[in-house]
Formats: C-alpha cells, sequence, structure tokens
C-alpha cells in the first residue's frame, strides 16, 4: 500500500512538473487591447492551477490501471476499502479550498478589470447590428462606417451597442472583449487598442457576430484596423465626420414617408425632388408601427442611409450637393419592394 | 429487436412481421386523421373570429403570422392524442369504455412495437429508439464536419448547415437526457430495487410513446422551413425565422412533458418501491444517480417549457414577451438555462451511476466513499439550480449578477469532484477485470475530467468573456457529454447487455470499438479547444482561412470517430441475429446486484418471489453476507443465495 | 405542461388494466394509495413550477406596474372557485360513507362553477383593453402586462379545463357505480387536483396580477 501511495505521488510530481512546462507553451494568437492581456494572463493563471488537479487524477486512474489490472476473470475479490474515516473527509476539505481558491483568483480579482466600464472614454463608438450586417457611427465626430471599424491605438474606447432585430454579439477576436448586441437593450464595453494592425494581417482583427442570428451569421463580420491617432483624424474626416454632433446639417429639407404596410405597398411618397447645388437633409418618418425600414440614397457611388428604426420614429440623414439628374433611393430592410426616385433640378 | 428472446410462452402460431407493426401502423393513420380534425377546428375557429379560413400571412404586432402556424399548431395538439390512442396506449381502458371487446395483450416480440406497459420492454423501446438517434444525430455531425473541411466549402449552404447543426444539437440532447434513464433506468432502476415494475406503468408507456412524436415532428418540421436557432432556440431569432420553428417549440414542449412524467415515475418507484431491507445505505449507485436525475427532470423541465410556450404565443398569438417594446429578449434566456443548466446533470447524473456501478463491480470492490458520492449528487442537484447565468456572462445582463453565478459555479465542482473520490478510490487495489464496459468507464473518467475542468475556464468571467461561443466552448460539452455520459452509456450498454438480451456481445469487436472511439474522441474534441482560442466561433458554416489545418484535422479524426460506431452496430446484430452468438448465464461479471441474480433476461415480474435485502450491494472483499435472498415459492424455509 | 392528472387516472381507471394480470401483484406488496398520493404531489408540484415561471415573466416583463383589470370581477371569480373546491371536498366526505347520489350533486355543482369560472374570465378578456390609452394604440396582448394577463389566465384556465375533463370523467364513473366506501382513490384524486388548480389561481395567478 505505502509503495503504491509512493509511486503514484512519484509519477503525479512528474507529471504535474512536465505539465507546468507544457503550460508555458503560448496557446493565444496575438493580442491587441489592455482586457485581452488581462484575459490571456487569467488564462494562463487557470492553466497552471488546473495542472496538478489534473495530473494527480491521471496519476491516480492511471496507476491503478496499470498495476491493479488483471488478466482475464479475476479470481478473487480486491482489498476491501470502503472508504469511511478522514481520507473522504480531508479530500472534501482540500477541494473546497481550490474551489474557492481558483473563485477569488483569478475569478472574482480580475472579473472587475475585465467587464469595468470606463466613465469617460476617449472615443465612443456607436454599433448596431442587424441581420446580418454592422452598422457603425461616431457620434463625438459624425462619422459613420458600414465597412470597416477603425480605432486609434492606446485610446480608451467606449461601445454602445444595439441591433434592431435579433441578438447578435460583438466580438473581436484580438480584443479578446465580446458583449451581445440584444434588440431593446443597450450594451456597454470598453478597452484600449494597444498595437496597430489590421485584418489582412490578422485575420483576428475583425468584429465577428458570434450569437447565432439565422441564415447568414457566419458571414457577418467587418475587418477592424488599428491605427495611429493621424490616421485615424483623417479616417473620420474621410467618413463624414468633422460636422460634429452628426445629423442635420442644415442643408435644403425633404421629408420622406413610409406608412403602415409599407413593406409591400412601398414608400408614401415615391417620387421627391430637390434642388442641385446645395445639400440636402432628408427626414425619414417611418409611420410603420413596429417594422423597421430606413432610407437610402444612391448618389456619386456612395449610398446615404438614415439607421435602421421600427416605427413610428424619425431619422435624417444630410447629403452633399447633388448635381441635376435622378437618383434612385431604397429602404435597405425592404430594398425591392420599396423604392424610389429623387429628382435634383 | 425481434431476436429477442422472450421469456413468456410461445404463442401458437407464429404472428407474421406485418402484424407486428398493425399498432404503429394505426398510430400513424390516426395521428394524421387527428391533425386534420384539429387543421379544421383552427381553420373553424379562424373563420368564427372573423378571419380567413386560411392565408398566406397575416399582420400583427409581431409583423406577420402565417395562418399556417397557427393551424398546424391546433393540429398537432390534436395528433398526438390520437397517436398515443392508436398505438394502443390505454387501449384496454378506451376499448371497455366504449362497450367493445377487449383483445388480450401480445406477449411474444410483438410487444416491443405497442404500448406495452412492462418496464423491461419500456426500457428496450427507449435503448433502440435512442440508439437510432445517437446515430442519425451522428451522421448529421459527419455532414457538419464535412462541410467544415475548407473554409468556403460548398457542400452545404449556410441555411442548410444551420439547420443540420440545430438538428444535431437538440437530437443529442433528447439522447443525452432520456437514453440513460429511460433505458437503463427503467429497465435496471426496479430490479435493482427489487420491484417487479416501475409505480406507474401506465405513465412509464405514455412517457414513452411521446417520444417518436417529439423525433417525427422534428424531422416534419423540415417541411415547414425547418429551424434555423440552434438548440437554444434563443427570441428574437425563433421568433421570426421559418415556421418550423414552432414544430420545433411543440416537439420539445411534448418532451419535456415526457421526461417530467418518467421522472415523478422514478421518484415514487424508489421511494416507495424499494424491497424489504433495501435501505437507502443499500441502494445501488445508479439508483441513487437516476433518483437525483428524476428531481431535476421533474421540476425544472417546467421551465424550459415555459419559455417554448412563451414564444409560441408570441409567434401565434401577438404576445410581446421577447419582441417590441417592452419585449426581453433576456427573459428567455433565463428561463431558458434556468432548465439547460440543471439538464446538463440530468445527462451526467446518471452517467456518473453506471460508471461508478461498472468500476465497483469490474474492480471487485466496495463502491469507494458511498455516502460521499451519494453526497455529491445531493450536493449537485441542490446546487444546479443556481448557477444558470453562466451561460449570459456576455448578454447583456446587469454586470452585478456576473460575480455571485461565477461563484456559485465554480462552487458546483466540489460535489463533482466527490464523484472523483469515488471512482479513484474504488479502483485503487481492485482487481481490474479490463472488459469493455470497465474500459468505458475508465474512458469516461479521463474524459470527464478535462470537460469538467475546462468547464472552470468557462466559469471564469473573465476567461468565459473571451471563450463564450467559440470551438472551446463546443469542445468542453462534447467532452462533458460524450466523453462523459456517451461513454458510460456504452459502458452500462457493454455490461447490462447480456443481462437485458441472454446474448454475449464480441468482447474482440468491443474493444475495437471503444479504442477506436477514445482514441478519435480525443483527437476530434482537443484541437477544438486551440481553434476556439485561435477565433473559431460556434455555429459558423464558414470560417477564417488559416483554421483550415485545424479544422480538416478535426474532420478526418471525426470520421474515424464515427466510423467506430459501425463496429458497434455490427457487434449488436451480430450478437442478436447470428444464430450462434454466445449465450449469457445468469451472471456472467459475478456481480453482486439484484439485477445479476435472476436469469438473462429477467423473467417476467423480475423475480421468482420478491427478494430479501440483506447487505450492502458492493460487499467484496468482505466475505460477509450476500446483497439479497429469495425465500422459494412454495418451499419457504428454502432459500437460495446468490 | 399539461394537465391530465394521469397519474390520478392511473388508478381511477385501475379495474380495467389489471386484465393483463401481471400488474396484479403491486397491489398486495405495495402501499399502492401511498403511491399514488405521492405521484399525485409530486405531479402538483412539478405544475406549480410552470406558473411560478410565468409569473416570474409577469415581473421581468411589467415590473411591479398593474394593469388595469377588475378587480371586483377577480375577487368573484375567486370566491366562485373557493366554492367550486369547497364543493369538491364534499363529494369525497359523501362518496367515503358511501353516499353515491350526494357525491355526483356535488361534483356536478363544482364543474358548474367551473364553468361559470372560464366564462367569467371570458368576460375579462374581452372587455380588457391594456394598451388602448397608449401613442399608436396597441393590441391588448402585445402590451407588458397583457402578455402576462393573458399567457398567465389562459395557462390557467387550461388547466381548470382539464380538471373539468377530469371532474366529469369521474362524474360518469360514479354513476355507472364505480368507486365506494373502500375505494375511492379516483375522486379523491381529481378533487385534489381540482383544487391544485384553484389553489394556484389563489397563491399565483390572483395575486400576481390583480393585487399587486
Ligand atoms: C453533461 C453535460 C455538462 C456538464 C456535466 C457540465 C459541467 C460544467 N460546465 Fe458546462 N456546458 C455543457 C454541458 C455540461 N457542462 C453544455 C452542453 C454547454 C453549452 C451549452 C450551449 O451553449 O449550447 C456548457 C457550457 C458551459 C458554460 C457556458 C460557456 C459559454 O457559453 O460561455 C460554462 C460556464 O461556466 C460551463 C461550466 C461548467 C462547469 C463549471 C461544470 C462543472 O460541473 C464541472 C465540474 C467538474 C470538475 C471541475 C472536474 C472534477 C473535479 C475535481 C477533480 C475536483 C477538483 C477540482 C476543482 C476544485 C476545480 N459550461
Ligand atoms: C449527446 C450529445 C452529442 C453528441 C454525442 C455529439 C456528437 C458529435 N458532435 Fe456535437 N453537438 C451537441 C451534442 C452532441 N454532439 C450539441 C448540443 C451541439 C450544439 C448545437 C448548437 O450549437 O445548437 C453540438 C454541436 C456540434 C458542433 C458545432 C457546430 C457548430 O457550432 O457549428 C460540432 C462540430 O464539429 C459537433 C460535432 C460532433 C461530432 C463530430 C460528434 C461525433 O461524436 C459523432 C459520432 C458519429 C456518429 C455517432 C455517427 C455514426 C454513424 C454511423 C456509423 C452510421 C450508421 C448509422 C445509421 C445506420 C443510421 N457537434
Ligand atoms: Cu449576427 Cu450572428
Ligand atoms: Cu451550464
Amino acid at each position: 500500500m505505502r509503495r503504491h501511495i509512493a509511486i503514484v505521488g512519484l509519477i503525479w510530481v512528474v507529471l504535474t512538473f512536465l505539465g507546468l512546462i507544457a503550460a508555458q507553451i503560448v496557446f493565444q494568437p496575438a493580442v491587441f487591447s489592455d482586457k485581452g492581456q488581462i484575459i490571456d494572463s487569467t488564462f494562463k493563471t487557470l492553466l497552471i492551477m488546473s495542472v496538478p488537479v489534473f495530473t494527480f487524477v491521471i496519476a491516480a486512474l492511471g496507476y491503478s490501471v496499470i498495476a491493479f489490472r488483471h488478466r482475464g476473470q479475476p479470481d478473487e475479490d480486491g482489498t476491501p476499502i470502503t472508504g469511511r474515516g478522514p481520507l473522504p473527509l480531508a479530500w472534501f476539505v482540500v477541494t473546497s479550498a481550490m474551489a474557492l481558491g481558483v473563485m477569488v483568483y483569478p475569478g472574482l480579482t480580475e472579473l472587475p478589470n475585465v467587464v469595468h466600464l470606463d466613465a469617460q472614454p476617449d472615443v465612443v463608438v456607436r454599433i448596431q447590428g442587424q441581420q446580418w450586417r454592422w452598422s457603425l457611427s461616431y457620434p463625438q465626430s459624425g462619422a459613420k462606417s458600414n465597412t470597416e471599424m477603425v480605432l486609434p491605438v492606446n485610446q480608451k474606447i467606449g461601445f454602445e451597442i444595439t441591433s434592431i432585430d435579433v441578438i447578435h454579439s460583438v466580438w473581436i477576436p484580438a480584443f479578446r472583449m465580446r458583449i451581445d448586441a440584444v434588440p431593446g437593450l443597450t450594451t456597454y464595453m470598453s478597452f484600449t487598442p494597444t498595437a496597430t494592425g489590421d485584418y489582412s494581417t490578422d485575420s483576428g482583427l475583425r468584429l465577428q457576430c458570434s450569437q447565432l442570428c439565422g441564415l447568414n451569421h457566419a458571414a457577418m463580420e467587418l475587418p477592424v484596423r488599428v491605427v495611429s491617432e493621424a490616421d485615424y483624424q483623417t479616417w473620420l474626416a474621410a467618413n463624414g465626420g468633422g460636422q460634429s454632433g452628426g445629423g442635420s446639417g442644415g442643408g435644403q429639407p425633404v421629408s420622406v414617408e413610409a406608412s403602415t404596410g409599407a413593406a409591400s405597398a412601398g414608400f408614401a411618397t415615391k417620387t421627391l425632388n430637390a434642388t442641385s447645388g446645395q445639400p440636402i437633409t432628408f427626414t425619414f418618418h417611418n409611420n410603420d408601427q413596429g417594422i423597421v425600414h430606413n432610407f437610402a440614397l444612391t448618389a456619386n457611388g456612395k449610398t446615404y442611409a438614415t439607421d435602421f428604426k421600427p416605427g413610428p420614429a424619425v431619422t435624417t440623414v444630410d447629403v452633399p450637393a447633388l448635381p441635376p439628374g435622378t437618383y434612385s433611393f431604397v429602404c435597405q430592410a425592404h430594398p425591392t419592394t420599396m423604392t424610389g426616385t429623387l429628382t435634383v433640378k | 429487436m425481434t431476436a429477442l428472446a422472450t421469456a413468456g410462452t410461445q404463442p401458437a402460431h407464429r404472428p407474421s412481421v406485418i402484424s407486428g407493426f398493425f399498432p404503429i401502423i394505426r398510430g400513424l393513420i390516426f395521428a394524421v386523421v387527428g391533425f386534420a380534425i384539429g387543421a379544421a377546428v383552427a381553420a373553424g375557429i379562424r373563420v368564427a373570429t372573423g378571419a380567413p379560413a386560411w392565408a398566406p400571412t397575416q399582420t400583427s404586432s409581431v409583423g406577420t403570422i402565417p395562418s399556417t402556424e397557427q393551424i398546424v399548431t391546433v393540429g398537432f395538439i390534436f395528433a398526438v392524442p390520437a397517436w398515443l390512442l392508436g398505438v394502443g396506449f390505454l387501449e384496454t381502458t378506451v376499448r371497455q369504455w366504449f362497450g367493445y371487446r377487449t383483445r388480450p395483450v401480445v406477449t411474444d416480440w410483438r410487444r416491443y412495437l405497442t404500448a406495452s406497459e412492462d418496464h423491461k420492454v419500456i426500457g428496450l423501446q427507449y435503448l433502440a429508439t435512442f440508439v437510432v438517434v445517437l446515430l442519425v444525430a451522428g451522421l448529421g455531425a459527419m455532414t457538419m464536419r464535412i462541410q467544415l473541411m475548407q473554409p468556403d466549402n460548398q457542400f452545404l449552404t449556410p441555411d442548410i448547415y444551420n439547420r443540420v447543426m440545430s438538428f444535431h444539437g437538440i437530437a443529442m440532447v433528447s439522447v443525452a437526457v432520456a437514453a440513460v434513464m429511460g433505458s437503463f433506468g427503467n429497465y435496471f432502476v426496479p430490479i435493482m430495487i427489487g420491484a417487479r415494475d416501475m409505480a406507474f406503468p401506465r405513465l412509464n408507456a405514455l412517457s414513452f410513446w411521446l417520444i417518436p412524436v417529439v423525433i417525427v415532428s422534428l424531422f416534419l418540421s423540415e417541411l415547414l422551413g425547418g429551424w434555423d436557432s440552434g438548440w437554444t432556440a434563443y427570441p428574437p431569432l425563433s421568433v421570426r425565422n421559418a415556421s418550423g420553428q414552432v414544430m420545433f417549440n411543440l416537439a420539445i414542449i411534448v418532451f419535456g412533458l415526457s421526461s417530467i412524467l418518467g421522472g415523478i415515475n422514478f421518484i415514487v418507484t424508489t421511494i416507495k418501491m424499494r424491497a424489504p431491507g433495501m435501505t437507502w445505505g443499500r441502494v445501488p449507485i445508479f439508483v441513487w444517480s437516476v433518483l437525483s436525475a428524476a428531481f431535476i427532470a421533474s421540476f425544472f423541465t417546467q421551465f424550459f417549457a415555459a419559455s417554448l410556450t412563451m414564444v409560441l404565443l408570441d409567434r401565434l398569438v401577438g404576445t410581446n414577451f421577447f419582441i417590441g417594446q417592452g419585449g426581453a429578449p433576456l427573459l428567455y434566456e433565463h428561463t431558458f438555462w434556468f432548465y439547460s443548466h440543471p439538464a446538463v446533470y440530468i445527462f451526467v447524473l446518471p452517467g456518473f451511476g453506471m460508471a461508478l456501478e461498472v468500476l465497483a463491480h469490474l474492480s471487485r470492490k466496495p463502491l469507494f466513499a458511498y455516502r460521499w458520492a451519494v453526497a455529491g449528487f445531493i450536493g449537485i442537484v441542490g446546487m444546479s439550480g443556481i448557477v444558470w447565468a453562466h451561460h449570459m456572462f456576455v448578454s447583456g445582463m446587469p454586470s452585478a449578477l456576473l460575480g455571485p453565478f461565477l461563484v456559485t459555479t465554480e462552487l458546483i465542482s466540489i460535489p463533482t469532484g466527490l464523484i472523483f473520490l469515488s471512482a479513484l478510490g474504488t479502483v485503487w487495489m481492485g482487481r481490474l477485470w479490463l472488459t469493455t464496459p470497465m474500459l468505458f468507464a475508465l474512458g469516461f473518467t479521463f474524459n470527464f475530467l478535462i470537460g469538467g475542468v475546462t468547464g472552470i475556464f468557462l466559469a471564469d468571467v473573465p476567461t468565459d468573456v473571451s471563450l463564450h461561443d467559440t470551438y472551446f466552448v463546443v469542445a468542453h460539452f462534447h467532452y462533458t457529454i460524450i466523453g462523459g455520459e456517451i461513454f458510460a452509456l456504452f459502458a452500462a450498454f457493454y455490461f447490462w447487455f447480456p443481462k437485458m438480451t441472454g446474448r454475449m456481445l464480441s468482447e474482440r469487436l468491443g474493444k475495437i470499438h471503444f479504442w477506436m472511439m477514445f482514441i478519435f474522441f480525443n483527437l476530434t474534441f482537443l484541437p477544438m479547444f486551440w481553434a476556439g482560442l485561435h477565433g473559431m466561433n460556434r455555429r459558423i458554416a464558414t470560417y477564417q482561412n488559416d483554421l483550415a489545418q485545424v479544422n480538416l484535422f478535426i474532420s478526418i479524426n471525426a470520421f474515424l470517430l464515427g466510423s467506430s460506431f459501425i463496429f458497434f452496430v455490427f457487434n449488436v446484430l451480430r450478437a442478436l441475429l447470428w444464430k450462434k452468438a454466445p449465450r449469457a448465464e445468469a451472471n456472467p461479471w459475478r456481480a453482486r446486484t439484484l439485477e445479476w441474480l435472476v436469469s438473462s433476461p429477467p423473467p417476467v415480474e423480475n423475480f421468482p418471489s420478491t427478494p430479501i435485502v440483506v447487505g450492502s450491494p458492493y460487499g467484496y472483499g468482505t466475505g460477509g453476507r450476500p446483497h439479497a435472498v429469495f425465500a422459494l415459492a412454495g418451499a419457504s424455509d428454502e432459500e437460495v443465495t446468490a | 405542461m399539461t394537465t391530465m392528472p394521469l397519474v390520478a387516472e392511473e388508478h381511477a381507471l385501475q379495474a380495467d388494466t389489471h386484465v393483463e394480470g401481471h400488474a396484479a401483484h403491486h397491489e398486495e406488496e405495495h402501499d399502492r394509495p401511498g403511491i399514488n398520493r405521492m405521484g399525485l404531489w409530486l405531479f402538483m408540484a412539478s405544475e406549480s413550477c410552470l406558473f411560478i415561471a410565468m409569473a416570474a415573466a409577469r415581473f421581468y416583463l411589467a415590473g411591479t406596474t398593474k394593469g388595469e383589470v377588475n378587480l371586483a370581477l377577480g375577487l368573484l371569480l375567486t370566491v366562485i372557485l373557493l366554492g367550486s373546491s369547497w364543493l369538491g371536498y364534499q363529494a369525497t366526505g359523501a362518496i367515503k360513507v358511501g353516499n353515491r347520489r350526494k357525491a355526483i350533486a356535488a361534483l356536478l355543482l363544482a364543474s358548474l362553477l367551473g364553468v361559470v369560472f372560464i366564462a367569467g374570465v371570458g368576460v375579462e378578456w374581452s372587455t380588457a383593453a391594456f394598451g388602448k390609452d397608449l401613442v399608436p394604440p396597441a393590441s391588448p396582448q402585445a402590451t407588458p402586462f397583457g402578455t402576462a394577463f393573458f399567457a398567465m389566465t389562459g395557462l390557467h384556465v387550461l388547466h381548470l379545463f382539464t380538471g373539468l375533463v377530469g371532474l366529469l370523467l369521474v362524474t360518469n364513473l360514479l354513476r355507472k357505480g364505480q368507486f365506494g366506501p373502500g375505494d375511492y382513490w379516483g375522486v379523491t384524486a381529481i378533487v385534489r387536483y381540482w383544487t391544485f388548480v384553484d389553489v394556484m389561481w389563489l397563491v399565483v395567478v390572483f395575486p400576481v396580477l390583480y393585487l399587486l
């Protein structure tokens, strides 16, 4: 009995030693955020803590199988140890202590470091999920994007996340951070990107939907680029930033409406008129109770769109001065049935 | 199962094979008629309330309610009782009620195809059904793995992938919930406690015959567009997707009903029907584990039913639980996981029980720390209801809840650890007879350790923020469910097959099955942890190019894992159909529990006379009293011992 | 989930099954009434979880806001249900001493009160006007409180309805001469289930929808 215990103990020590070496292997890909680093080191801590537990069971189990196995049917019974007495109690106490330990550190200790929110983020990014794409807006500058997410390095980013239809989830693997986008709720997340990079060099830099949301869930992703402050400002300016506060830039007002049943009947206002040479501000009145619509105008190879909102809602979009001509607009939620034309004279 | 030796008397004439299927055919016909009546009723109600009997769509606050969904739902509600009547459930009663002549109950192989009330028949019905479901859902997994062999694969469309994935998920969950309890629980719990049947045999038949409804409905849902919302079926997606979702919800509500009734039956049976002398300290550990799982099944399943009902109401009558102003998608997540977390312990507790049972008998040792293992079960049941939100760490629920759920979740590893104590202590210094069931039980211990320990990584909020909804989670739960429960299921299968059928399985084929399954299981699912850490999220039909190698590796091993089942299927068919397959004696493992004291298969009513329990089921090496003795019927002073 | 008190039926319809012979043994060996009673209790405990889930949903959706329900009607319905339960117990008491006619009468009256109750809920449903003040007005069942209200009362009526079917089945058996002083589990069971449904109204549905 003594001898068996000694051997198992030895195996345990050896396996633990090997396991701890193996745990030094870097299991994770490159990390790009401050909280991501905390998460990775938490993972490592857990890995190291789990090694002795794991190897203990393996040592005891493996040794028993090898040492106590019997060729063919055993002719006698094993030693009748029933496990009364102090041993189970000791096991109980030790495992409880371990469980409490791992709970306190790294669990509860690191928890606030990962989930706390910056009250005063340097940059605010609003993310809106919808089947099956993301739209971003940067309220401080008015910039908008639905083709990529650009963030400045080393600045505190605060995210405000919503969804207009089903639950989605914002996940950027390289930042290790994630939070669901829930319709009817705004969720928050904040962290600081710590290195520059982009999707083309690291596939972890993508905004991936990670909550099953139907047909194109797998493809609901957006490239992410972390850039220097200067590049970030340039990007903002090129994407409609700079007119602080966004919205209603004071162009000539044009009103558009969708009423009940618009999904099949189309816009209530199918033809619109405007004057050339002046910026235009479109105000879209969605009076279709509970149904999501928007207004999207294509001009100069660009699309100017209002946010998706279920009716009743009023949204606006600013369009720069347009040359005379006819332009088409749609509701991007119902692009086949809800169409119209804008005539600029 | 046609070749099963039946203990009853041979009928005078051989019934034709077709006649055996008569109840099922009649059930199907009844179901179709019931459905038609229900559909007509629904259409009638619609007309009465001023709506067109059938219209492609109808608008409501939700958007649109296809009238098909209402019609299908009412049709379904009528079809279920009609089906039950058709397969012969309550047949005698109903016939008498309406003054028809009652017919004698069949006793030959045909009873496996009708609503028999014999717990052993029902156990085998469950077993056969769920082995088939396991294989079919496994084929679904194979299809998924083909799609995932390379990025941007065109093998399945995204829609079909999502549907196959969802089907695989729910079908496997139903296997996990009901396969063990339904088959081995039904067959062996009554025998192991020395009873002649379950407490409510008729309820037992009902529990089983609801299962085909579930399976058929899940398939039929594909006609209505299937459902692509995973096994979790979160709204608002599940309120907005194709009408197949309605069938899913109805089917799973029925499944829940079946498992609630089953659970109640087990509780009453174990509490009330133990043989004389079968004190709580002498109850075999498997019985304890089923009892614990039965408590969870009876009480928590209602919350799943409630969640699914709410989704149905949103779809069918325009209530607003989950969408629109005031709707609350997180409500579903709470009620769903309030059931579905405890449900994972419904999966695994009987698995623990079976593994410990096999380990003890085939190590020829008393079960180590029996009382602590039982305390572990009770602890798990008690705590299972307070950990659910660990599935919701990134759902947007109030962040004040994160810490408490982290704590409770990690606490639950303490009672689970007690099971490991018992397992390790039991094999220690034993005489390990490494037969196929023993190998599976040992494999279980190894695999579940990995599954359990990785659960701690997920329970830790900081790491879960990163790991949630990635393949790390997929790996975790395949380790706990397949590595744990399904390995234990096979341990039990190989252990009890001789008892249930009177035939021996081939040890050689069994060992091939074990080693292939064990090796390729680990090679399939271990790399998934890595993939998850490297940015592979769940439920996707395509992925980033840099994950191509690891996915190819996983797929190939998954196919090999799948092929291991061919040996299993062959082994079973060989034992059942081959005339010269070796017969099983009453106690091939020289085990002590009650089922081994009777013939293989056990006679109708299980025992020649009521057993009297006089000792521990695990009294190996003590040279002491046997577990039970029988007073021989007729010769009351003569006793046979085992 | 559902509703038919099958555990109760197990015995109520028992006389017929034992043709199959083999089940007959259990009776002698085990405490059959105790088994039946425990099964029924467990079933009712399980069903009450369903009501608890719905009540939780109500608070989750609508907080503690109260809808415009007709409290007077609610109180009246409560009284009706209590009366119905009381009648049920009269029936059990009567059959215990072999008074078949009184038992039948009590059960029929209890069922009648059940029907009145269902009609009362129907009135409440047709007059419920939650959401009419919203701009734009919403259909009653689409408001948070309305959602909970219709779901909970609907669930309760469904249970009541199955109880009603059970009551009528048992009454019919009584009429045919089944049950007597030594064998009245079927009656007890259905009456107990009926009371359970009332209790659910009394401690869950009514307070949660009308009083808070
Ligand atoms: C049989 C099924 C089963 C079992 C038993 C478990 C057991 C556990 N599970 Fe798992 N789990 C699932 C099935 C299961 N799980 C499924 C299906 C999902 C995904 C659902 C979905 O989203 O589709 C899931 C998801 C899941 C999540 C959510 C992940 C996410 O989506 O982000 C979490 C998070 O906490 C978790 C944790 C745990 C823990 C802590 C245990 C513990 O019970 C494990 C305890 C065991 C041990 C720890 C090992 C043995 C103990 C010792 C040797 C003692 C010493 C150890 C210590 C002191 C640590 N599981
Ligand atoms: C009991 C539970 C169980 C079991 C046993 C399995 C078994 C397997 N599972 Fe699955 N799985 C789940 C439960 C289970 N799974 C759940 C709950 C999900 C989540 C779904 C969701 O997200 O909603 C999931 C999801 C899931 C995914 C993730 C999908 C995604 O997120 O996109 C993957 C990916 O590889 C996978 C793979 C496998 C594989 C390779 C097996 C293999 O073990 C299968 C082995 C193969 C067989 C068993 C087939 C053998 C067949 C034959 C030999 C032919 C003979 C057949 C006939 C005659 C009919 N499973
Ligand atoms: Cu959006 Cu998944
Ligand atoms: Cu869980």
